[in-house]
C-alpha cells in the first residue's frame, strides 16, 4: 500500500476515535424525549395536566429546532409566548391540538376591538376615508389625520388580544399575549432568569380567574371592578391612612371605595367564567361590531331556563366537564343550553323550583333558585324591563371626559410603541355612583344608561394655538350592564318619580297638568360648559333626546314613555302592591280616575 | 482568437496539470468516483433513521443533534455530495479543454455531459431533503418552475414533487433511488471498473472525515420562521438572483439549460464551426459564474 | 511471508474497519426512548380492568395493580374478556387470571407487574412501561 494510503489510513483512525471518544464521554448518549429542550430547560411545574411536557415535549408549543445542542441553532424560530396571535395557529392552533381555535379567537371582538372603533370613528367627527374596521387594519395603517384614531392609538389601544406580552412589571406586563392574556395563571415569568435550567413554567388553566379579564375590564365601563364591588373613586385617595392616600389603589394612580359588590361574586363567589362561555368569550368563528353581539349569556338562561329542551351537545359538554377538573362526575344530567347552543356543563336543574351551579374554579355546588314571583316578573306591563333595569344597585358614572390634544408634544401609541406628535390630556367633570340611567337598549328592552363617553375636545397645533375647526363636543350616553346585580330591586317610586333614572337628570321633578316641570341642580351653562344641559340628563323633560346614544337604535325614554311612566308614579304612592287590581285593568283605572270616578282623585291630565 | 486560447489552456496547466494525451496529473475522475460512492454509502447509512414523511425537520434535527455520530454521516455526505459536484464539474471542464468531444462518438459525448448535468438534481434533492425552510422553498420553486414549461409543465411537475402531506417523499426517491441508479448505469459504461481501484479513496475520505468532524453545518431554519431572505443551494444563486428580475421559465428553466445543452451538442457540431461553438459554450458558463459571483459578492445581505 | 509494512497495514485496515462499523452500528440503532409513562386519570374499582397505550391497570381487592398487555409468551397484545375475567392471548390462546397468574398456554409465567405509582399533584396513576 502506497505511503499516502497508510497516512490517511491513520488520519481516519484518530478522526474515528476522536469522534467515539467525544460521543461516549461528552454527549448524553440517548435522546432526550420527547425532544432536546428538557436537557438545558427543565422546568419544575408542568404547563397542565393536558399539556405534559412528557408527551408533547416543548416544541409543540415553543416551536424552534428541537434537537439542535447550539443554542442559537435550538432557539431559531423559537416563541417565548405561544398564545401570542401572531404565532398561535402554528402552536395552539396546529393539527391535533386546537386547530379551529385561533381563528375564532382572532375574530373575536377582544381580538378585533371592533366595537371601540366603530364608536370612536362614527361618535366623535371623523374622516371617513382613514376608517378602519378593526385593530390589524389599524395596526398596518400609517398615521393619518383623524382624531378618533389618534386617541385610540395613544390612550385605548392597550386591550386586545394581538398585544405581545411585554416583560413590564403591573396590570400592563400582564395585558396581551393572545391565548395566554386569559388561559395563563399569573405568574411573574419575565422575572425568572431563564439562562438557569431550573424555572417554573407558567400554569395554563380553563379555570380562568377572575383577575386575568379584570387587568382590561377595569377601564372604560369598569364591569370588573363593579362586579367585585369596587368603585373607581376620585383620585384623592381618601380615606387616608397614616396621613398618607389609601392602600385601596388601582393601576395607573387610581383609587376605589367598596360598594356592594355584584350578587353573584357576594353571596356565589362566582367568576367570570361561571356566566361566560366560551364561545361568548372567543367568539364563534364570525365577527361581531358589537360585544352584545358575541356575549352568549342572558340573566334568563339560568334563572328561567327552557328546561323542555334537552338537547344539548352531549359529547362537548362531557369534554369540557373532564377538562375542568373540579366538576362532580354524574354520570348521566342534563345541561343547560346558552342562547347560541354552549352547553353550561356546570349549571343543572335541582329538586323543586331549584337549580345547581357548580363553580367552575372549585366545583363548590351553589344553589339558586329559579325565577320567583312570576306576578312581579312576568307583569305584562313591565315586559320590556331588562333585568338590569331593576336589579342594577349602582352604576359608575363618569361624567364630562375632558380631552386636550397639544400637538407641540409626542406620545407613544400602545400598537406599536413608537410616538409620534400629539400628546393627549384627560380630565373628567365628576364620577358617581348612582342608581343608573333608564333608557331604551338597542334590542328595545329597557335597561340602564351612562355617560360613554361625553368628550369635550381640544386641540392645540404644533405652536401652540387652538384649533377650533378640529374641536369638538360629543356627548354620548352608553347602554351596558354594569354588573351590580342586587337581589332587590328599587322601590316603584324609586324608578317612576326619580328624575334621575327617568334621564332628566338630578334635580327636581314636578309632575303638572301641564306636563313635567324639571329643575335640574348642575348648571351646565353656568359651569362653562358650553351646553344648555345638565351632563346627567339623557333627555328633556318634554322627551327630546339631548345626547347620543352610544348605538343607533338606542335612545332615552320619549315624551309619551316619559308621561306614562310618572302618570303611574302618581298611583304608586297608594298603590304599590303589583297586584294592585288597578294595575291589572290599568286603561279602565286611568279611565275611572280621569273621569273624577276613582275613589281617589287628583289633579292630573 | 488562438492566442488567447493558447494563454487560457497555458493558465490552466497551472492549476490541472498534465493536460496532456488522456491521462490526467489529478485524476478528477476517480476523485469524483470515490466522493460519489461515499455519498452513496453514507446516504445508506442515513437514510436508517431519516423519515421523508411527518415532521421531517424534527427528525432531521433529531438525527443530526442527538443521534450518535448522526451529525458527522450528515456531514460527511453533505460534503461528499459537494465534493461530487465540483470534482465532476472539473473532470468535465478537463475534457472540454482537451476537446475530448472530437475523439470521441458524439452520443457517448453527450451521454457523459447528461452524466454531468445529473450531479446537479442529485445535490439539488438532498438539499430539499433537509427539510427545513430552505429545502421546503427550493421543492416549490422546483414545482413551479417545471410547471412553467408548456404543455409538459404540469406532468413533469407530478412527476418531481407532490404538495401536500407527501412533500418530500417524490424528491426522496429521486435521491436516493432513480438519481443514482441512472448515474450507476451511465457511468457503468463509462469506467472501465465499476469499483475504483487504489489508495486515493482513503485520502479523499480522510480528508472528508476531517473536513466533516469540524466543518459547521449551515443552520436549519425551521420551517415557520418567517424571514424575507431565503436562499437555494450556492450553484443555484445565480439563477435565484436572474428569477428576481425575469421571467421564470425564461431565466428559471431554459437558461440554465443552455450552457450545459451547448456542452452536449458539442460532439455534433461540424468541425468547422466547433470553434465558435466552443466559445460560445465558453461564455455561457462565464455568464453563469459572473451571475453567481455578482449574487455572492455584489449584493450582500441578498442570500444570507 | 508478509512484511511488517503489510501486516501493519492490515491491522491498520482492521481498526479502521472496526471503529467506523462500530459507529455505523451506533448510529443505525438510534436510541429512541426506552420507556413510556402511562397516565390513568383515575384508579379502577374492584373488579375494574382499564386499559391504555399497552398496559393494562387492574382493581384487585388489596389495590390496583399495573401489567403488560404483552403476552410473556411471544409479544402478543392480550385481550381481557370481562365475561369470564381473565386475559387472553389472540395468537397461542394463553390465559391469564385477573391477578395475572398464567392459566393456560403456552406461556411459561404469568404477565409482567409493571412500576405502579401514584402523581400526588392530581391522583393519575402512573405506569413505566418498557418498549423494549
Amino acid at each position: 500500500m502506497k505511503r499516502t494510503s497508510i497516512i490517511s489510513l491513520v488520519v481516519l483512525l484518530l478522526i474515528f476515535i476522536f469522534l467515539i471518544l467525544r460521543q461516549e464521554y461528552h454527549y448524553i448518549s440517548s435522546p432526550p424525549s420527547p425532544d432536546g429542550c428538557v436537557v438545558c430547560h427543565e422546568p419544575e411545574t408542568e404547563p397542565s395536566p393536558s399539556h405534559l411536557l412528557a408527551v408533547l415535549g416543548c416544541s409543540s408549543c415553543h416551536l424552534g429546532n428541537p434537537f439542535a445542542r447550539a443554542k442559537d441553532r435550538a432557539h431559531m424560530g423559537i416563541v417565548k409566548n405561544p398564545g401570542d396571535l401572531h404565532f398561535s395557529r402554528l402552536t395552539c392552533g396546529r393539527n391535533g391540538c386546537h386547530p379551529d381555535l385561533p381563528q375564532r379567537v382572532e375574530k373575536s371582538i377582544m381580538a378585533t376591538n371592533r366595537g371601540i372603533l366603530k364608536a370612536m370613528q362614527t361618535l366623535w367627527p371623523h374622516d371617513t376615508s382613514e376608517s378602519v374596521h378593526d385593530i390589524r387594519e389599524l395596526i398596518e395603517k400609517p398615521i393619518g389625520q383623524s382624531v378618533a384614531l389618534d386617541h385610540f392609538r395613544k390612550m385605548c389601544g392597550g386591550c386586545h388580544l394581538w398585544r405581545p406580552r411585554y416583560p413590564k412589571l403591573g396590570e400592563i406586563g400582564r395585558r396581551g399575549g393572545g391565548c395566554t392574556d386569559c388561559h395563563i395563571q399569573e405568574l411573574s415569568s419575565h422575572t425568572q432568569d431563564l439562562s438557569k435550567k431550573r424555572f417554573r413554567h407558567p400554569e395554563l388553566t380553563t379555570r380562568i380567574p377572575s383577575e386575568n379579564c379584570l387587568k382590561c375590564h377595569n377601564r372604560s365601563a369598569r364591569i370588573g371592578l363593579s362586579y367585585t364591588g369596587r368603585f373607581e373613586s376620585e383620585a384623592y385617595g381618601t380615606p387616608y391612612q397614616k396621613g398618607g392616600p389609601g392602600s385601596r389603589r388601582l393601576s395607573g394612580g387610581r383609587f376605589y371605595l367598596e360598594l356592594p359588590s355584584d350578587v353573584h361574586h357576594q353571596k356565589a363567589g362566582m367568576d367570570c367564567i361561571d356566566c361566560h362561555t366560551e364561545k361568548g368569550v372567543m367568539g364563534d368563528g364570525k365577527i361581531y361590531t358589537h360585544q352584545e353581539e358575541q356575549v352568549d349569556i342572558t340573566c334568563i338562561t339560568c334563572h328561567d331556563p327552557d328546561l323542555q329542551n334537552e338537547n344539548p351537545d352531549r359529547e362537548l359538554a362531557r369534554r369540557l366537564e373532564r377538562l375542568n377538573r373540579r366538576q362532580p362526575s354524574f354520570s348521566v344530567h342534563s345541561y343547560l343550553i346558552s342562547p347560541k347552543g354552549s352547553p353550561l356543563y356546570h349549571i343543572r336543574p335541582g329538586p323543586g323550583n331549584k337549580m345547581k351551579l357548580y363553580r367552575k374554579r372549585d366545583g363548590k355546588e351553589i344553589v339558586f333558585e329559579r325565577l320567583a314571583q312570576p306576578e312581579v316578573h312576568k307583569a305584562p306591563y313591565h315586559k320590556r324591563l331588562s333585568c338590569q333595569a331593576c336589579h342594577s344597585a349602582w352604576m359608575p358614572q363618569c361624567y364630562g371626559c375632558h380631552e386636550t390634544l397639544f400637538k407641540q408634544a409626542s406620545q407613544r401609541g400602545w400598537l406599536t410603541g413608537k410616538k409620534w406628535p400629539g400628546r393627549w390630556v384627560e380630565g373628567r367633570s365628576y364620577l358617581r355612583f348612582r342608581k343608573p340611567t333608564l333608557g331604551v337598549w338597542p334590542d328595545g328592552q329597557i335597561g340602564p344608561f351612562a355617560p360613554g363617553c361625553q368628550v369635550f375636545l381640544e386641540t392645540f397645533d404644533e405652536k401652540g394655538d387652538y384649533q377650533p375647526d378640529i374641536s369638538f363636543r360629543s356627548l354620548v350616553m352608553a347602554s351596558f350592564d354594569p354588573h351590580t346585580t342586587a337581589k332587590n330591586s328599587p322601590d316603584c317610586i324609586g324608578c317612576h318619580l326619580d328624575s334621575k333614572v327617568l334621564g332628566l337628570g338630578e334635580g327636581s321633578l314636578k309632575v303638572t297638568g301641564k306636563g313635567l316641570n324639571f329643575k335640574p341642580v348642575y348648571l351646565s351653562s353656568e359651569s362653562g360648559l358650553g351646553i344648555e344641559f345638565p351632563l346627567d340628563a339623557f333627555v328633556s323633560a318634554k322627551g327630546s333626546p339631548l345626547q347620543k346614544p352610544s348605538r343607533p337604535q338606542g335612545r332615552p325614554f320619549n315624551g309619551e314613555e316619559l308621561q306614562q311612566i310618572t302618570r303611574v308614579g302618581l298611583c304608586i304612592p297608594c298603590h304599590d302592591q303589583y297586584d294592585d287590581p288597578i294595575y291589572s285593568r290599568y286603561e279602565q283605572s286611568l279611565s275611572r280616575f280621569l273621569a273624577g270616578d276613582a275613589p281617589c282623585r287628583k289633579e292630573v291630565p | 482568437m488562438r492566442g488567447l486560447q493558447n494563454y487560457i489552456t497555458t493558465l490552466l496547466k497551472q492549476f490541472l496539470p498534465k493536460l496532456q494525451g488522456n491521462r490526467s496529473g489529478l485524476p478528477l475522475a476517480e476523485l469524483a468516483w470515490w466522493a460519489f460512492l461515499f455519498a452513496l454509502i453514507t446516504g445508506v447509512i442515513l437514510s436508517f433513521n431519516y423519515r421523508p414523511w411527518g415532521d421531517v425537520f424534527k427528525s432531521v434535527s433529531k438525527l443530526t443533534g442527538w443521534l450518535p455520530y448522526g451529525a458527522f454521516f450528515r456531514r460527511l455526505h453533505y460534503l461528499s455530495g459537494q465534493a461530487f459536484l465540483i470534482l465532476t464539474f472539473a473532470h468535465t471542464l478537463e475534457h472540454f479543454l482537451r476537446e475530448t468531444y472530437r475523439h470521441i462518438k458524439p452520443q457517448e459525448w453527450t451521454k457523459l455531459v447528461l452524466l454531468f448535468f445529473l450531479s446537479f438534481p442529485l445535490v439539488f434533492t438532498g438539499f430539499i431533503l433537509k427539510g427545513d425552510k430552505g429545502g421546503i422553498i427550493a421543492g416549490r420553486v422546483m414545482y413551479n418552475l417545471a410547471q412553467e414549461i408548456p404543455y409538459l409543465g404540469s406532468g413533469l411537475a407530478a412527476l418531481l414533487l407532490r404538495p401536500g402531506e407527501d412533500f418530500f417523499l417524490l424528491p426522496y426517491l429521486h435521491h436516493t433511488v432513480i438519481l443514482p441508479l441512472v448515474v450507476i448505469f451511465l457511468l457503468g459504461r463509462h469506467r472501465k471498473h465499476l469499483l475504483p481501484k487504489g489508495g486515493l479513496g482513503w485520502t479523499l475520505m480522510a480528508f472528508l472525515a476531517f473536513l466533516a468532524t469540524f466543518y459547521p453545518l449551515p443552520p436549519d431554519v425551521p420551517p415557520h420562521v418567517e424571514t424575507t431572505k431565503i436562499a437555494g443551494p450556492w450553484f443555484f444563486h445565480g439563477i435565484q438572483l436572474l428569477l428576481h428580475y425575469g421571467p421564470p421559465f425564461w431565466v428559471g428553466v431554459l437558461w440554465p439549460l443552455v450552457p450545459i445543452g451547448l456542452l452536449a451538442i458539442l460532439s455534433f457540431i461540424p468541425s468547422s464551426l466547433l470553434k465558435w461553438a466552443k466559445w460560445i459554450v465558453i461564455i455561457t458558463w462565464l455568464l453563469h459564474v459572473t451571475f453567481l459571483l455578482i449574487a455572492w459578492c455584489l449584493i450582500p445581505g441578498f442570500i444570507k | 511471508m508478509l512484511t511488517r509494512r503489510e501486516v501493519f497495514t492490515r491491522f491498520l485496515q482492521c481498526l479502521v474497519a472496526g471503529s467506523s462499523l462500530y459507529i455505523v452500528w451506533k448510529y443505525v440503532r438510534g436510541t429512541g426512548p426506552s420507556s413510556l409513562e402511562v397516565n390513568f386519570s383515575k384508579p379502577p374499582k374492584e373488579g375494574e380492568v382499564l386499559f391504555s397505550q399497552g398496559s393494562y391497570l387492574v382493581g384487585l381487592k388489596q389495590g390496583p395493580i399495573a401489567f403488560s398487555a404483552r403476552c410473556p409468551h411471544l409479544g402478543c397484545r392480550l385481550e381481557y374478556a370481562a365475561m369470564v375475567q381473565h386475559f387472553q392471548c389472540p395468537c397461542h390462546g394463553s390465559q391469564f387470571t385477573l391477578e395475572g397468574r398464567r392459566l393456560d398456554g403456552p406461556a411459561k409465567k404469568g404477565m409482567t407487574i409493571l412500576d405502579l405509582r401514584m402523581d400526588d399533584r392530581c391522583g393519575a396513576y402512573k405506569i413505566t412501561l418498557p418498549l423494549s
